[in-house]
């Protein structure tokens, strides 16, 4: 903090505006980490940057806004990531497990928090404008798992019949569930956990998975038809 | 003695008529004085049962996941052990199944609440752990009748389970277009049949 009057005072003439959006962005995560969501003020980021309020008011709007940014920048980021680990990969299941394992909430090159995220999601679940930016970075998420998924089908390192879109949609359920019980139940999510979950689903799409399974536990699917909870409803 | 039922009957009347306001106005807007309102008392009668709004909600969640897990004993005393009981369970724990349109964006909200207010986060805590003893009884009867592979580790499992329903929460009001009523239960059923 001792730094902060300077950068105050330095509120320079030639500014690099992404670059400066950006350290706002990730004092927002820093903010609302310590502090929580409601104390996270445009005040308060100022503070935590030795800005003067006004600065991040000139960037940002309004905290709807500033979320949005921040939101869909940590996102992007985490793509980055992504894509440049898997270029040194082999196509499919290791490209796969790479990306599940930066979006796990303690995955190191993370930006967003697990309690930032749900405190986005939680927002967001009242502001269409905040669906909105999840939604899209979502369908990028969605797309990086689908790309790997199609390698790892063409390389024969999964089942034939994999549905393609059933598995995205799986996996995103179950990171999106690890960051809730990261955040909430944290000490039953060690990091060890998370991993573990994580290559245990990638384990299950494995080609060699379906062979071990037990005949009982087929024969139970068979009923499973009757075994709805409407049904009892 | 009853004086007391009294109370716990009143205060479910208000957990009642706060989950009809949160329907109508969402977890965020949804005031005091619009529960009050909503039962036709005043605002001070009302005060006599919950002080704020944060204590209100703490105990419209815990009323909302008790109703859930009554109803979930009533219809897996009635199924077949095991994955039968499991299925069900999970199924009435996603947003397939609540009563309520506006529960999954209320429990997204509540989950935020609850990263940074201790009353709101033991709520959690206590309906979650009663949620894990549920998840994993079944899945120890499934295994005692031999439904899943001898090496499962439910611990384990339960973990991974009670995460993809969670999930499913979170996509229900984040990407509804992807995770509709019908993927949610197609995605349980997958989780499933991989047990």
């Amino acid at each position: 903090m001792s730094s902060g009057n300077e950068r105050a005072i330095a509120v320079p003439k030639i500014v690099d505006h992404g670059e400066r959006r950006r350290i706002i962005a990730e004092a927002t995560w820093r903010v609302i980490e310590r502090d929580g969501f409601d104390r996270a003020t445009f005040r308060a980021i100022a503070k935590e940057l030795g800005y003067t309020p006004s600065v991040v008011a000139h960037y940002f709007r309004d905290k709807e806004r500033l979320m949005e940014f921040a939101f869909k920048l940590g996102c992007e980021d985490a793509f980055s990531r992504i894509e440049r680990d898997a270029q040194h990969l082999p196509p499919g299941m290791p490209r796969l497990k790479i990306a599940l394992e930066h979006m796990m909430p303690d995955s190191l090159g993370r930006d967003i928090s697990a309690k930032a995220t749900l405190n986005y999601w939680g927002a967001a679940a009242s502001t269409p404008a905040m669906v909105a930016v999840h939604r899209q970075s979502y369908l990028a998420w969605r797309a990086l798992l689908r790309r790997f998924l199609s390698e790892a089908a063409a390389a024969g390192q999964v089942t034939a019949a994999l549905d393609i879109d059933l598995e995205s949609s799986s996996l995103i359920a179950l990171i999106d569930g690890i960051m809730v019980g990261s955040a909430l139940e944290s000490s039953l999510y060690p990091r060890s956990v998370q991993r573990t979950l994580i290559h245990r689903a990638l384990a299950r799409l494995s080609t060699d998975y379906e062979a071990g399974k037990p005949r009982t536990a087929a024969a139970s699917r068979k009923v499973k038809t009757t075994a709805r909870a409407d049904k009892h409803a | 003695m009853p004086k007391v039922v009294d109370r716990e009957k009143r205060r479910a009347e208000v957990a009642e008529a706060a989950w009809r306001v949160v329907e109508r106005v969402g977890i965020r807007a949804a005031t005091l004085r619009d529960i009050a309102e909503e039962m036709g008392i005043t605002k001070g009668s009302l005060a006599h049962y919950f002080q704020s709004k944060q204590q209100l909600v703490a105990f419209a969640f815990e009323y909302g996941v008790t109703r859930v897990f009554e109803r979930m004993e009533a219809m897996t005393r009635v199924a077949s052990p095991g994955v039968d009981r499991l299925r069900i369970a999970l199924e009435l724990m996603t947003p397939a199944h609540f009563d309520l349109d506006a529960a999954s964006a209320a429990a997204l909200t509540f989950w935020a609440y609850a990263t940074d207010d201790k009353l709101l986060a033991d709520v959690h805590l206590r309906n979650y752990a009663t949620w894990r003893t549920r998840v994993s009884g079944f899945l120890e009867e499934a295994k005692a009748r031999g439904q899943l592979r001898a090496a499962t580790d439910v611990a384990l499992e339960t973990t991974a389970l009670m995460a993809l329903v969670d999930g499913t929460l979170v996509g229900s009001v984040l990407e509804p277009d992807q995770f509709t009523k019908a993927r949610i239960l197609e995605i349980l059923d997958h989780a499933l049949s991989r047990l």
